[in-house]
């Protein structure tokens, strides 16, 4: 809505200046020619005002693409299907109740009738197991998960996903019921048309092998969508659905309860996307026909607004803020200098009777020329970022798809990929145009008119313009409105428990605090507060308010990264000529090169606007990259760091998803790939917290574990005699009644805490696969047995990442009382081998040999390369981003180093007059570069690091580690240092060259 | 030998398929420790000639020695460092760095020979009192009305002593009573140093306070006079 507005307004500016240039033609004449006049000040001036426009675009046409993705798997999996109609079961097993016929015909009559619905569907959901006959049963990936829908085939026919599908509808035979299945599953089963498959639909009769299971004939293979590639209750990374008549499939899933549906799924009238809008007014239908017995699930809506959330635009947005605000800085700069050129030809016109609306209407008409080359080539350079950006994604799906250890991700990411293309609205082209334009043509106003007040003799005289006494006190009183209302801000903030309202308004103070201040020479003043909100900002989580929001409000992170950047900016302006006195000083005895750092350190450290814009410009950009280099690195090492904690020290982690395996522990521990194996049981338990129990995973270890175990990072109760880790784990052994805890999942517990736990009554689900690793509420009935009372002598660091993110026991002391609920024995073992590459090698002849054994291994760095990968690849192409964004730096220096060489062109002849070399010249300017560039870069590390230190210091981080990556910084500022250097060679070649007597005559 | 010696100097400046002739085989010398006066019209060659003697410009023909040295057979790096030795500046528009503060635009002309920092400070400081600036020193060039600028130039132009002082129009931007203290700064100075002085000027009053005028017009030499009424 806001970029529509905006855009709106843009478009509005846009035809009010070409109205204005056909009325005003001379003005517009001067306008037009004075872009001609230098052509390489033209050409940087465009591309440093299109870059804005090229990371907008950029960021609006990644989300054009990543929405088109995301509605694409939409489309695919929900279909038609907007509401989902049922009652919730508390059996996990089912899912959903069976509606009563009554409700449903209700529903049916009444919904076809209904103008904003355009499908009503009743269907039998159940989730079972097939596979060929003989293999349904199958642990060893011969058998699939699939959604069967029972229905009814004159309803299906009506149904709108079923629209332009060559379908034979599945109907009730005598002989073996037929089934549509769908192309995912036809393909994954390798089945054809006339085959059969056996459907298990019990998992209890899994073992039950004697017992016969029905079998169904193939009788289509279908593509399509929605409710032919049913994947709203399976969230698994393949869609596999089996069409079936609705009696046929009472009979195959032995139903005989009377009702026959457990769901209703509606359509609302429109397309997939266009349909979703009636959702309010059909789930008010639906409501009002069967009150609050049934459950509406907007599941269209819901799914939209998933998408709608991850914008994956905003992101990238977020990003090219500061590159775009970098941008804008550039833009002031090249406009004011543009307006101190034009300064004596628009003061003549001033003197020669133009009102100041049309002398600053020349700049305007000037800039508008300007700004809308460069949006259009900018949306053009925009839409080859994006391509670009997405490129490197689907190079990185690439890459993790060939890391990821499971068949099905695989393929998932692989269908992913095939979907995943790039793709732009034509209205995100237009807004994206129009959004590039508005921010150069707000600063062309603003310069546009700042040089309209210029005075008439000093701008026809050329004669520097200073602030007047009535301009600096205007100034003073607005800053100290400026810091009345930072107070009223802060205090508002406090008073109502707003951490940001709170912090900005102490920040923004401390800032304006200086400018407020009437007087000339303050620079102690200014340093002063500038070192004060750096300081504030640093200690700020001493403040509880502040601390109990930092790290969770991304507003308050911003305005924290945003004050130490500000501050470390202000900071270095007003002490420009502290910094110029120095380097004097350390010069001084450079003998011929004293002059040339005098001058150019002069120029820059004396033109404190010009510079500050140029430095901030620089630091901004600087500051994301180093803020983006910094966490997900710490992120890496962290991982890195952990990677004797993921599987305890041991290379492999061997797991059973299903509970089930076809290979023992002796048969696993006699493979000649194996060495050190350990097993680890965990079963759930119930633990107090408070007056409260909720579930947790305890985990028994053997001997091998407590004697090879790698975790080592552990802090542990003093007073047990206990010197080093290897003892703690022997004294877990020795001792009964005590245990370690890993404070991942329980960050309170200390050393010496003890804990009161409870046996878990089996729910038959717990201990099987993934669900027993979630933590879930217990209520009273689900509580076994009398408390028990473990000592906890050591705890495991909350940074450390390990799958054994829980209590560890010795398996011998596991209390009686404890046992009985079903435990998953999971398995830790070492690689046979010397080196890393022998032991992968011995990795992958280990899973060949046990491929049918339903044990599922993971090595672990496997598990490194492929979060590492997954980590590097989104910060390198995050960063490869922000490098567009380093452009406006390097561009900008670039032109704002041609201005000077126009602006000194005299100065220069005067000093080639006087004994300054071509060497001297040329160095000159490339000194002025390097100390605004190297001031801008440093500030942007300093700046960026402190930041990053500040948000690992807050109460959310705690027991995160902060690493730096020094090289990557340095090598990044070394690479944008001597880009920036080499973009200023030509005009300060050309400065060089200038032949003195020709400057001395200049005049333009 | 003559201090400086041009003989047969021309200059065409080329314009396309146009070529314009500033100076025709120009020939004469100027003397150690004089003041000479280059007048003119308006586009009659004089500042051109200023800048082929000077060796910011380079002739199309022609020779320039000062002190012995043929200036134009130097190479451009060379030429510069005997401009930085030997030679002061003063120009109609001062040309002040503006970022400087007067003393530091000063001893900018010894700095560029490798003079040490505190000398150059303490020569800058010096020359500034000569020119009656003591009180100046510190003040940005906007700061200065116009007079005081071209004085700080002329500073400039003398600290480092250089044997000859070359003054394109000097007086150009300046109000008569301004511009007749200027000249008599100059000349004071041009008699304590003893330092040689050639101003290219239109202005007929200036021309009062040279040892000699050059008269010259289409890019010749019309005449060359000795003033015998100096009026310092």
């Amino acid at each position: 809505m806001i970029i529509q507005t905006i855009s709106l307004f843009a478009g509005i500016a846009v035809i009010a200046i070409v109205v204005s240039m056909i009325r005003n033609p001379i003005i517009f004449k001067i306008g037009y020619r004075n872009i001609h006049r230098r052509k390489s000040d033209t050409f940087l001036v465009i591309m440093g005002s299109l870059i804005g426009t090229a990371l907008i675009m950029g960021s609006m046409a990644m989300n054009d693409s990543f929405q088109k993705f995301l509605y694409s798997q939409i489309e695919r999996t929900h279909g038609e299907i907007d509401e989902m109609v049922y009652i919730p079961s508390d059996n996990q097993n089912v899912g959903k109740e069976f509606i009563p016929n009554s409700k449903i015909k209700i529903l049916v009559d009444s919904l076809s009738k209904n103008e904003q619905v355009d499908g009503v569907l009743p269907i039998l959901s159940r989730t079972v197991s097939t596979g060929l006959p003989g293999e349904a049963r199958s642990q060893t990936g011969k058998s699939f998960q699939v959604s069967m829908i029972g229905l009814k085939a004159d309803q299906l026919s009506r149904w709108p996903d079923v629209d332009g599908v060559d379908l034979v509808l599945p109907s009730a035979r005598d002989e073996l019921p037929e089934v549509v299945i769908n192309k995912e599953l036809a393909e994954a089963a390798e089945v054809e048309v006339g085959d059969t498959l056996e459907i298990l639909a019990d998992p209890g009769q899994r073992l039950l092998f004697w017992i016969p299971l029905p079998e169904v004939r193939v009788a289509e293979i279908v593509e399509g969508n929605g409710i032919l590639h049913y994947q709203i209750e399976n969230q698994g990374p393949n869609a596999f659905t089996m069409l079936i008549d609705i009696e046929e499939a009472r009979e195959v899933l032995k139903i005989s309860v009377e009702d026959y549906y457990n769901a209703l799924v509606v359509s609302n009238r429109g397309d997939f996307l266009t349909g979703e809008r009636l959702t309010d007014e059909v789930v008010g239908s639906i409501k009002s026909l069967v009150g609050e017995e049934l459950v509406v699930r907007e599941v269209k809506k819901d799914s939209l607004s998933m998408v709608d959330q991850g914008n994956i635009g905003l992101l990238f947005l977020m990003l090219s803020v500061f590159a775009i605000f970098a941008g804008a800085l550039l833009l002031t700069n090249i406009y004011l200098m543009l307006a101190q050129e034009r300064r004596t030809e628009l003061g003549t016109l001033r003197a020669i009777g133009y009102s100041r609306r049309r002398v600053s209407r020349t700049i305007l008409y000037e800039g508008f020329f300007y700004s809308i080359f460069s949006s259009g080539i900018g949306v053009l350079a925009g839409l080859g970022i994006a391509r670009f950006i997405l490129g490197s994604f689907v190079n990185l799906f690439e890459d993790v798809a060939s890391l990821i250890p499971f068949e099905g991700a695989n393929i998932a990411f692989n269908s992913m990929q095939s979907s995943f293309v790039f793709f732009v609205r034509i209205d995100s082209i237009a807004y994206g145009f129009l959004l590039g334009l508005i921010i150069p043509m707000i600063i062309i106003v603003y310069t546009g008119r700042k040089i309209s007040r210029t005075n008439i003799v000093t701008a026809v005289r050329n004669i520097p313009e200073e602030l007047d006494e009535r301009k600096r006190l205007l100034l003073n009183v607005i800053a100290a409105i400026g810091v009345l209302v930072s107070v009223v801000m802060a205090y508002s903030g406090y008073s109502l428990g707003n951490a940001t309202g709170f912090f900005t308004g102490v920040m923004l103070a401390g800032l304006l605090i200086p400018v407020a201040i009437p007087m000339k020479d303050k620079r102690l003043i200014e340093s002063f507060f500038s070192i004060a909100v750096i300081v504030f900002t640093m200690l700020s989580n001493s403040f509880d308010l502040i601390a109990s929001n930092s790290g969770s409000s991304i507003y308050l992170t911003i305005a924290k990264g945003a004050a130490i950047l500000f501050a470390g900016l202000f900071l270095i302006v007003y002490n420009l000529k502290t910094f110029e006195y120095l380097l004097n000083k350390l010069f001084q005895k450079a003998r011929a090169a004293a002059p040339v750092f005098k001058i150019s350190i002069a120029f820059s450290a004396r033109n404190r606007l010009r510079t500050g814009l140029t430095i901030a410009m620089f630091a901004v950009v600087i500051f994301v990259i180093t803020l983006i280099s910094i966490i997900p690195y710490s992120m890496e090492q962290m991982l890195v760091k952990s990677r004797d904690a993921i599987f305890a020290g041991f290379d492999v982690g061997a797991f059973s998803f299903t509970g089930e395996r076809a290979i023992t522990f002796t048969e696993l521990k006699s493979q000649l790939e194996v060495r050190e194996i350990s097993t680890v049981s965990g079963l759930n338990v119930a633990l107090r917290r408070d007056d409260r129990y909720a579930v947790e995973q305890i985990y028994a270890v053997d001997d091998n574990f407590i004697d090879h175990n790698g975790l080592t990072e552990l802090d542990f109760v003093e007073g047990l005699g206990i010197s080093e880790v290897k003892d703690l784990w022997n004294y877990l052994r020795d001792n009964p009644g005590t245990v370690i805890v890993s404070n991942s999942v329980l960050p309170d517990v200390r050393p010496g805490d003890v804990l009161e736990l409870r046996r878990v009554v089996d729910q038959g689900d717990s201990g099987h696969g993934a669900a027993a690793f979630m933590q879930r509420r217990l209520s009273s009935e689900m509580i076994d047995s009398g408390p028990i009372d473990l000592e906890v002598i050591g705890t495991i660091p909350e940074n450390t990442i390990s799958f054994f993110n829980g209590l560890l026991i010795y398996i011998e002391n596991v209390p009686s009382e404890l046992t009985g609920s079903s435990a998953e024995r999971h398995f830790l073992f070492n690689l046979s081998g010397d080196s890393g590459e022998e032991k992968k090698a011995n990795f992958d002849v280990l899973q060949d040999k046990i491929a049918s054994s339903s044990l599922f291994l993971l090595y672990v760095d496997d598990i490194m390369n492929l979060t590492s990968t997954m980590l590097q690849g989104t910060i390198s192409i995050l960063r490869s981003f922000l490098y567009f964004g380093m452009l406006v730096g390097i561009v900008g220096i670039a032109i704002i180093m041609f201005k000077a060489l126009h602006e000194r062109k005299r100065i220069i002849g005067m000093l080639k007059a006087i004994g300054f070399t071509k060497t001297m010249v040329f160095s000159s300017f490339l000194l002025e570069t390097s100390f605004i560039a190297i001031i801008g870069i440093l500030l942007g590390m300093v700046t960026g690091t402190l930041t990053s230190v500040e948000i690992y210091a807050s109460p959310l981080m705690e027991g995160m580690k902060l690493y730096i990556p020094w090289d990557q910084l340095i090598s990044m500022t070394l690479i944008f240092y001597i880009a920036s250097l080499v973009s200023t060679i030509v005009p300060s070649y050309s400065a060089s060259k200038i032949a003195p007597a020709e400057a001395l005559r200049y005049f333009e | 030998m003559a201090f400086v010696e041009v003989r047969d100097l021309s200059k065409t400046y080329r314009s396309g398929e146009v070529s314009v002739e500033a100076l025709k085989e120009v020939s004469f010398d100027i003397h150690e420790g004089e003041i000479l006066a280059i007048l003119g019209p308006s586009g009659c060659g004089k500042s051109t000639l200023l800048n082929c003697l000077s060796g910011i410009d380079t002739p199309t023909d022609g020779k320039v020695t000062v002190k012995g040295v043929d200036l134009h057979s130097l190479k451009d790096d060379e030429k510069t460092r005997f401009r930085a030795m030997n030679m002061g500046f003063v120009f109609q528009f001062y040309n002040l760095i503006p970022v400087l503060k007067a003393v530091e635009n000063v001893e900018l002309a010894m700095l560029t020979m490798g003079s040490n920092e505190k000398k150059a400070r303490e020569a800058a400081m010096e020359i500034l009192a000569k020119v009656n600036l003591r009180e100046r020193e510190y003040y940005l060039p906007s700061r200065l009305s116009g007079g005081e600028r071209q004085r700080v130039s002329i500073a400039r132009a003398l600290v480092h002593k250089p044997a000859i002082v070359w003054a394109d129009e000097p007086t150009g931007a300046l109000d008569t009573k301004t511009s007749n203290d200027l000249m008599n700064l100059i000349a004071e100075l041009n008699e304590t140093f003893n330092q040689t002085f050639v101003i290219v000027t239109h202005d007929e009053r200036v021309s009062a306070y040279s040892n000699r005028v050059l008269h010259m017009d289409s890019g010749r030499i019309l005449k060359i006079e000795e003033n015998r009424e100096l009026k310092v």
